[in-house]
């Protein structure tokens, strides 16, 4: 049986990974260059604890437990993960009840070790928090995450177990075949007797493509990426009350040691739009300086946009096709849903297990070394992997201390970088303070001597996005 | 192992250190660059304009960090190219990288030489998406001049800076169109000749208090969207490069979690021998201050190697006296003083002036007047101050 996924963000890889588990074969279509090109490489970067879904929805269910599960792997499959706890802070100590009503809520989610934190406890906590907070719920199980390695360890993890990947594959249209559905792409056809739908906020156009209808709200949140050293003054995820539409704007920690500061919640015509505008991160900022003391604005390194597809329901939609037998959509993945991925695969399997009677495989490889990185080993042992591999001595990228190993590690590695964009969410240059301006050149010169890649075949991210030209042009 | 002398940097500042600390009589230098070869930024300056002060000659970079080069080669100095400073401690610990290994020695005094970054799009907050065909200034120097590259047909330059303006000129001789230089400031912040040699030789426009409110394209840049201030009026300039060329800051990320930093100059507070405030520490270049004329930061390293080789020969420091900025003044190099002889100051000025004057007081005294007919921030003022013998409290002010 032949199975086609289509998309590779985080919801389209984890789902890979479980099915990986089965004989089957599995197809996973991305229609850019790499994985982790859409949602999944632009948001808040949280595992969230899942205090303030709606009790008896999927999204309450399945943070939850995508929580748990990642806590069980991510050490066997190297994901960056750290369980800071999250705060929800309130300025109007009215809105006291509104932190009972969320703590109870989540304790109905099954969300463990909620508390209420008075100002005092605050004040000794998180010292940096603005003059007018009161009182916070505090949520230990939420933590901060990396959502680029999350998806590249589900989509490595998958291949290892016989996926196979296809890049640079975009689905143009779906045709119906003696029960079976053939895939017209730009990069030939395929035929399956299967098709997820995991296309993010191109979930609905898929879904069109199958003779249903799911309407995709696509939001965007606008965010600040602060410098390193920034991270050091904040030890939980902050939020501010839930709005209607959102979890409102966010000070994280992230696991690389930086700041994000975002996101807004802002519905668009058009949902590829990743623009930032004066409005959107003004919002940002006066909705921040309501969290915390003055933030440091003038280290901001960075600002960036992400699409997340809501639907008018709110919940996730996870189902079966109505009109396009054995297809199943998963659509709507907004927060939580780089949470929830790993129980959203489990959810998507128990569906397709209730249709279908698919066999164990009888060998799975349960764990995926990450990236060796040499800065932080300890200074012999740094010395001995250089003796072993002198481009570990190599340092391209001087803000997040990149060698020249990781770089070709990134793009060697199964499903690996094909874009200045894609070594730098897997490795890091140009993530830093210089944003590029040193590594840049270096980084376009191993891509092209290791993908063998014309002046004008380097791209930043996606389509179009060139960044030499032909000399003779 | 304990080294005398560890100079961080093979760029200009780095290279005139290492050759005056040689002829100063320090035996033992080591000087560690983290590119595959010495003179920082200078090879990928391919134009001309430098070493007038230095050489009484006008050089090319190239040229001008070979003349430091080849005399360092033979000077006894110990070079590592390839290596990557990871770590300075302030007890003078230094760890690196290198292809041969991770090593970690210990300096009786430290040069810190290692010059500056450019500012990004973030942070001078570029709104819009972000596409290819946005590249910082020194960036696309070093793809065009080092690799041959080509970057696009058409290109908007932001920012009035040098580099800036030696790259439209840049642009133009490889036959891109250069649409505009776009400057925030009501004036440009490059030096008065290239905006002659680089732009008005050229035909290449300079837009005034303006700015470039959105990058337009998606995959690929096509074009920026700029706002004039005085007319509020938004123009849409088509192009398929924009090169960011808004400024630059001293890269000190190794020691400015210990090292006193002037947040005017993004560099650490130096006294008139550059040295920092941490003992052993001295300064020089464009980690201390951006410069704009490269032999000016030669001298500045042979500053800071004298200084570091009274400081191994046991001299001790004098009460550092601080001087307090008044009028007309942007920064001031050093920022301290404490000898009683001869010193010179650096300057810049915040509001281009003509007809003022500089007055240094010590305490109620004038210790000096000097007349300035001309000066604009973007270039800096050199001022010699004669010995001052009982010094109480400095203060410096442009009138």
């Amino acid at each position: 049986m032949t199975l086609a996924i289509i998309g590779a963000g985080i919801i389209g890889t984890a789902i890979a990974r479980e099915l990986s588990r089965y004989e089957l074969d599995i197809l996973l279509l991305e229609k850019e260059p790499e994985a982790c090109m859409g949602t999944s490489k632009a948001n808040s970067a949280i595992l969230h604890g899942g205090f303030d879904a709606i009790p008896g929805t999927l999204k309450a269910r399945l943070n939850v437990r995508g929580n748990a599960l990642y806590h069980q792997f991510a050490k066997e499959l190297s994901i960056p993960l750290e369980n800071i706890g999250s705060l929800v802070l309130t300025r109007d100590c009215d809105d006291q009840d509104r932190l009972v009503e969320l703590k109870e809520r989540g304790e109905i989610n099954g969300v463990k070790g909620l508390e209420i934190w008075d100002r005092q406890t605050l004040e000794q906590r998180e010292p940096e928090l603005s003059e007018s907070v009161c009182s916070a719920l505090y949520s230990p199980s939420a933590g901060i995450i990396c959502p680029f390695q999350a998806t590249f360890a589900f989509l490595e993890n998958a291949m290892e177990n016989g996926v196979t990947f296809l890049p640079d594959t975009k689905l143009l249209a779906v045709h119906k075949r003696d029960g079976k559905y053939l895939l017209n792409t730009d990069n030939g056809e395929f035929l399956v007797d299967s098709l997820i739908n995991a296309a993010g906020v191109d979930a609905g156009h898929v879904a069109s493509m199958l003779g249903d209808e799911i309407e995709i709200i696509p939001r965007k949140g606008q965010y600040r990426v602060l410098d390193k050293g920034e991270r050091e003054k904040y030890h939980h995820v902050l939020f501010g009350l839930p709005e209607e539409h959102s979890k409102g704007v966010l000070v994280v920690p992230t696991v690389h040691g930086n700041v994000l500061l975002g996101p807004t919640s802002e519905v668009m015509e058009d949902r590829h739009d990743l623009s930032t505008d004066v409005e959107g991160i003004d919002f940002v900022d006066s909705a921040v300086r309501k969290l915390i003391k003055e933030p440091s604005i003038a280290r901001t390194i960075r600002l960036f946009s992400g699409v997340r597809a809501s639907t008018p329901g709110g919940d996730f939609r996870i189902e079966e096709s109505e009109n396009s037998p054995g297809c199943i959509h998963v659509a709507g993945i907004d927060s939580p849903g780089l949470t929830a991925a790993p129980a959203i695969a489990e959810y998507v399997a128990e569906i397709l297990l209730k249709k279908i009677l698919l066999r164990e495989k009888e060998h799975v490889v349960t764990t995926r070394r990450g990236t060796t990185t040499v800065h932080n080993m300890r200074a012999e042992e740094r010395h001995l992997r250089i003796q072993q591999d002198k481009e570990a001595g190599e340092i391209l990228c001087r803000c997040e201390m990149v060698t020249l190993a990781e770089v070709k590690e990134a793009i060697r590695r199964p499903g690996g970088a094909r874009t200045v964009g894609g070594v730098k969410r897997r490795v890091r240059p140009g993530s830093g303070r210089c944003q590029g301006g040193f590594c840049e050149s270096r980084i376009l010169k191993v891509l092209q001597e290791e993908l063998a890649l014309q002046d004008e075949e380097v791209q930043k991210e996606g389509r179009g996005s060139w960044m030499m030209r032909r000399r003779d042009d | 192992m304990t080294r005398d002398l560890i100079i961080i940097g093979g760029g200009p500042a780095g290279l005139a250190a290492a050759l005056e600390a040689r002829s100063q009589g320090i035996e033992d230098v080591l000087l560690l660059e983290r590119a595959s070869s010495l003179g920082g930024i200078l090879p990928q300056c391919i134009h001309t304009g430098f070493g007038l002060e230095e050489f009484s000659e006008e050089l090319t970079g190239p040229e001008y960090a070979h003349r430091f080069i080849e005399r360092v080669k033979t000077s006894g100095v110990q070079i590592r190219t390839g290596a990557m400073v990871t770590s300075v401690t302030p007890e003078k610990n230094i760890s690196f990288s290198s292809s041969e290994g991770f090593e970690e020695l210990t300096a009786k005094a430290i040069i810190l030489a290692m010059g500056c970054r450019e500012r990004t799009a973030g942070m001078i907050a570029l709104m819009g998406e972000r596409p290819a065909g946005i590249y910082h200034a020194g960036a696309a120097q070093s793809l065009i001049n080092l690799e041959g590259k080509k970057l696009g047909t058409r290109a908007v330059i932001y920012g009035s800076g040098d580099i800036g303006l030696i790259m439209a000129r840049r642009l133009k001789w490889e036959g891109v169109e250069v649409e505009a230089v776009i400057e925030v400031l009501p004036r440009s912040s490059g030096l008065r000749r290239n905006i002659h040699q680089c732009l008005h030789d050229y035909d290449i426009p300079l837009y005034l208090s303006s700015r470039i409110t959105r990058a337009l394209g998606r995959g690929h840049i096509e074009g920026v969207e700029v706002f004039h201030e005085e007319s509020a009026q938004t123009r849409i300039i088509p192009c398929d490069l924009l090169l960011l060329s808004v400024g630059l800051i001293p890269e000190n990320d190794l020691v400015n979690r210990f090292i006193p930093m002037d947040p005017v100059t993004g560099g650490p507070l130096v006294n008139e021998s550059r040295a920092t405030k941490v003992e052993g520490f001295f300064a020089c270049g464009n980690t201390l201050h951006v410069h704009d004329i490269v032999d000016f930061v030669s001298e500045e390293g042979r500053i800071a190697a004298r200084g570091a080789a009274e400081y191994l020969r046991g001299k001790t420091e004098k009460k550092r006296n601080e001087i307090s900025l008044e009028g007309n003044i942007h920064s001031c190099i050093p920022q301290e003083i404490s000898t009683s002889e001869a010193f010179s100051l650096y300057l810049r000025v915040k509001e281009p002036l003509e007809k003022g004057s500089v007055r240094l007081y010590n305490g109620t005294i004038k210790v000096l007047e000097k007349r300035l007919a001309f000066a604009i921030p973007s270039e800096m003022v050199r001022i010699d101050v004669p010995g001052i013998e009982y010094m109480t409290e400095l203060r410096l002010e442009i009138v």
